[in-house]
């Protein structure tokens, strides 16, 4: 047990999407966070960089990237990684 | 369309979420969807140019709170119920390139809190009777994000893996009195061989039944620490403690980024205040896939079609060589509050 240890207090501000859903900032006393600062209102009016071809517009990168969130353990192992079936005994 | 489908041979829910169906891998960094948005840059789900810790509703959750009908009729063999839940990201860190174990025992002291918060606020809904909180880190679990995030599910109902612990853990206490996950810990102090770190609060340890290489458990030393808003400021301390010495050590091993799923297990929901889970205890698990370097081990046919887990490793022996990369953790002075 660390007796030093520091003290953060928890700042919860919940703000919302323009969609609905919540978003929470959580903020610590203490924290190395410097300055928060809001981007443009109507960011969706940004255009994509052309360099992600296979992104359509912003809204679809953002979207399909959270499709991503997953929580399954069924996708292809990174190619170093040697596949064995191991429990095929 | 999502709904909850069930099983009637395995006597538990499916969830089925088409939506989810379509999605791509590994956006460009600049495209990564968990970043804060910069002024003039690629606008991102988190609006705001610098943040600590962000949680947000999943845009395409598995589980919603106001979900929609069932696409199919339900029968009396095959219920179907609405997916009714929470799914929430918790954003880790603003720093896209990091991971948990990269981040300062500070931060991970905060991810503790607003694990916590989570906890206390979901924990009220009237439809939810678990809150599930976990990480899959890796591409070798299956995330496409590297960006570091962990998230939550609350669930309407209590998940098959946890049902399970609890009616053990509940026979346990029935037959002798004594509360299983605490008598694990005990008989793990006591053999000692497979006990990773340990502090105050918290014990880590690689358990005698281990499936995986280098599964490791932390569990809360303190009787009756059955939630995340159980733990004392200092137990939030410990944790945070253990935690980053633990995922230090795993990094260490093969010095690689090491992919794991590490899941946070806790007492159910009690929305009348009357149910009793002394018997149960909140702890840790991790599932790392990892068996060598290059080496991933498979959920192959003993394993996913008889639930016969087959190690080819002694936790005894696994536990020595995670022990070894097992550092101090120092606090920074700048940040004490």
């Amino acid at each position: 047990m660390n007796d030093t240890a520091p003290h953060t207090t928890l700042n919860a501000r919940r703000t919302q999407m323009d969609d609905g859903r919540y978003l929470i900032y959580f903020e610590f006393e203490g924290s190395d966070a410097k300055s928060r600062k809001v981007a443009p209102a109507n960011p969706a009016t940004i255009k994509p960089e052309p360099a992600a071809q296979h992104v359509a517009t912003d809204s679809a990168a953002t979207e399909a990237a959270l499709e991503t969130i997953e929580n399954s353990a069924t996708e292809k192992p990174t190619k170093e990684i040697v596949r064995e079936g191991d429990g095929d005994v | 369309m999502s709904e909850l489908r069930w099983n009637p041979l395995m006597g538990e829910w499916v969830a089925t979420a088409t939506e989810r169906q379509g999605r791509t891998f590994l956006p460009p960094a600049d495209f990564c969807p968990l970043c804060p948005t910069k002024p003039g840059g690629f606008p991102t789900e988190i609006p705001e140019a610098e943040y600590d810790i962000v949680v947000f509703e999943n845009r395409f959750p598995s589980l919603r709170s106001h979900p929609p009908a069932p696409a199919v009729e339900g029968t009396e063999l095959y219920p179907v119920r609405p997916a009714q839940g929470v799914c929430e990201v918790v954003v880790y860190s603003s720093r896209h390139t990091s991971t948990l174990a990269d981040e300062s025992v500070e931060q991970i002291h905060q991810l503790v809190q607003v694990w916590a918060h989570r906890f206390r606020e979901l924990d009220k809904l009237d439809f939810v009777q678990y809150v599930f909180m976990f990480e899959n880190k890796g591409e070798a679990i299956g995330v496409t994000l590297h960006h570091p995030h962990g998230q939550i599910y609350a669930y309407p109902f209590i998940p098959p893996r946890v049902e399970h612990e609890l009616k053990q853990c509940a026979e346990h206490k029935e037959r002798t009195g004594r509360n299983l996950i605490l008598d694990i810990l005990e008989q793990e102090r006591t053999d000692g061989r497979r006990i990773i770190a340990e502090n105050n609060a918290f014990t880590a340890f690689i358990p005698f039944f281990a499936r995986y290489p280098f599964e490791t458990y932390i569990v809360a030393r303190r009787p009756l620490v059955l939630a995340p808003d159980d733990f004392t400021p200092q137990e939030a301390r410990d944790l945070a403690e253990i935690l980053k010495q633990v995922l230090v050590a795993f990094d260490k091993l093969f010095n690689v980024k090491f992919p794991y799923m590490m899941v946070l297990h806790g007492r159910p929901s009690d929305k009348s205040g009357a149910a009793d889970y002394s018997h149960y205890q909140f702890h840790i698990e991790f599932y790392p896939p990892l068996r060598t370097a290059t080496k991933l081990k498979y959920l192959a046919g003993s394993e996913s079609g008889a639930g016969l887990f087959i190690n080819d490793t002694l936790a005894e022996v696994k536990a020595a060589e995670l022990r070894a990369h097992i550092a101090p953790v120092v606090w920074q002075a700048n940040d004490l509050g």
